[in-house]
């Protein structure tokens, strides 16, 4: 098989895709295929490629394998991130191991280092059909994933993983059939199969925190906005927008967010007044935050009283 | 127990609660003694009703429904509620202290998740699963039939 042939699916990407560049750059063609593999994992290779171009939750990140590999990244319906990472040790797809970390972040999961301190914790997975080609046993994993609030219902690890606070993470190393486990040193994930520096971080913890606040306070429900009238239906339209917004602000990477992007894109203005414009922006949303939780915790304190 | 923000309910409302009928067919009419409202870490919320027998001391029952929204819990009996599973500390203990130690594993339920999964399933669950879902049992959810 050609093993440029991945590289062609690179062209049929999901619509999904399409209007993000940084998805489309992260497409199946990062995935690394051993031409020594037998036909039946190349070819199932090729299937975990079509899966990850009609997947708009699955992503593969560039790495250095030469042996064979990948690494994927999954965003499931309950908005946990999954990275599952695959390293072949012997060349001949015989001797794979499939490794599944999770966070509640994506950049917990795509920066460098172990996960002693951070709060990311593998998880316990295994397909039940292991006869099956590597591609077929990873796009299995990769599916049930992305629809985890479902696979949570058949898999109480991942119920318990998403149940799990981010702070509860750094203390959890893996989530097992028998409950959570402290870290295991065995289990660290292949952090070196990186090929590339990874992107700059604009660690803005403040802002995380109050989109961490945002997601723990309920929106206001039907019997709270009859009480509270017109007001509160604004207020619920601005908690939704801000919601939105801030979950864009918080992936903290430059590429997310077109604001900035159109910023940058003015070739008269430095690429720093971009990031103080971001900045700026922040802090404004982080303040905007703030002020709308509080009156909406007042307003649902005055709907108690009443 | 107000420290500990439960909400005791005592409206006329609330004290006619409706139970699922095919999941506690020998409580049907029998009156509650207390009823608390629950909100969890998670932001889930619970319903925890102890029902107890004036004449016989010792037979009591105590049910637990969970709900995602407050005013869904409220309701009374909706297919967004579902009943969960829980066991009340089998130390010798009189009822009510039974009941404050699992209202303080339900208001810390993330943590509670950790040794139990029904409850991690109920926080995983979305809104929209619920009504296809009877109850989280300790071995897993119990769909609804057909």
């Amino acid at each position: 098989m050609d093993p440029n042939a991945l590289k062609a699916n690179d062209a049929q990407v999901s619509p999904f895709k399409k209007g993000r560049p940084w998805l489309t750059r992260m497409s199946s063609a990062c995935l690394n295929v051993n031409p020594q593999w037998s036909p039946p994992v190349q070819k199932s290779m090729l299937f975990l490629a079509g899966v990850i171009d009609g997947n708009e939750r699955i992503e593969a990140l560039p790495i250095h394998a030469p042996r064979g590999g990948a690494l994927l990244i999954v965003k499931g319906t309950s908005g946990r991130w999954y990275r599952i990472a695959v390293t072949d040790a012997t060349g001949t797809a015989e001797d794979v191991s499939i490794v599944v970390s999770g966070a509640t972040r994506r950049t917990d999961l795509t920066g460098r280092g172990g996960i002693d301190g951070r709060p990311v914790a593998n998880l316990c997975l295994h397909t039940e059909a292991d006869h099956l080609p590597l591609g077929d046993r990873v796009s299995t994993i990769a599916m049930s994933l992305a629809n985890d609030r479902e696979t949570a219902m058949r898999i109480p690890l991942v119920a318990q993983f998403i149940a799990a606070s981010r702070e509860m993470l750094v203390d959890i190393g893996l989530f097992t059939d028998h409950g959570p486990m402290p870290a295991d040193p065995f289990m660290e994930p292949p952090f070196d199969l990186f090929d590339e520096e990874p992107e700059e971080e604009w660690a803005n913890e403040a802002l995380h925190d109050a989109h961490e606040q945002f997601m723990h306070e309920a929106p206001l429900d039907e019997d709270e906005m009859l009480y509270l009238g017109e007001e509160a239906a604004q207020m619920r339209e601005q908690q939704a927008y801000l919601a939105d917004r801030l979950a864009c602000y918080t992936v903290n990477l430059m590429p997310y967010v077109p604001e900035v992007e159109d910023i940058v894109a003015e070739p008269a203005r430095p690429l720093h007044d971009a990031r103080d414009a971001f900045d700026e922006a922040a802090c404004m949303m982080q303040d905007a935050c703030e002020h709308l939780l509080l009156a909406i915790q007042r307003m649902r304190e005055a709907f108690r009283n009443a | 127990m107000h420290q500990m923000d439960v909400l005791l309910v005592t409206s006329p409302t609330a004290s006619a609660l409706p139970l699922n009928p095919a999941l506690h067919p020998w409580l049907q009419g029998t009156p509650h003694v207390a009823l608390l409202l629950v909100r969890g870490a998670s932001g889930r919320y619970y319903r925890v009703a102890v029902y107890a027998e004036p004449t016989v001391p010792a037979q009591h029952a105590v049910v637990v429904d969970g709900a995602t929204r407050h005013t869904d819990i409220m309701e009374g009996w909706s297919p967004h509620i579902v009943d969960i599973e829980v066991c009340l500390d089998e130390q010798q203990a009189p009822l009510p202290t039974k009941v404050v130690r699992l209202v303080e594993r339900l208001m810390d339920d993330r943590m509670t998740a950790m040794r139990e999964p029904n409850i991690a399933q109920f926080i995983a669950a979305s809104r929209d699963q619920l009504p296809h879902i009877v109850s989280f049992t300790n071995d897993g959810p119990e769909r609804v039939e057909g």
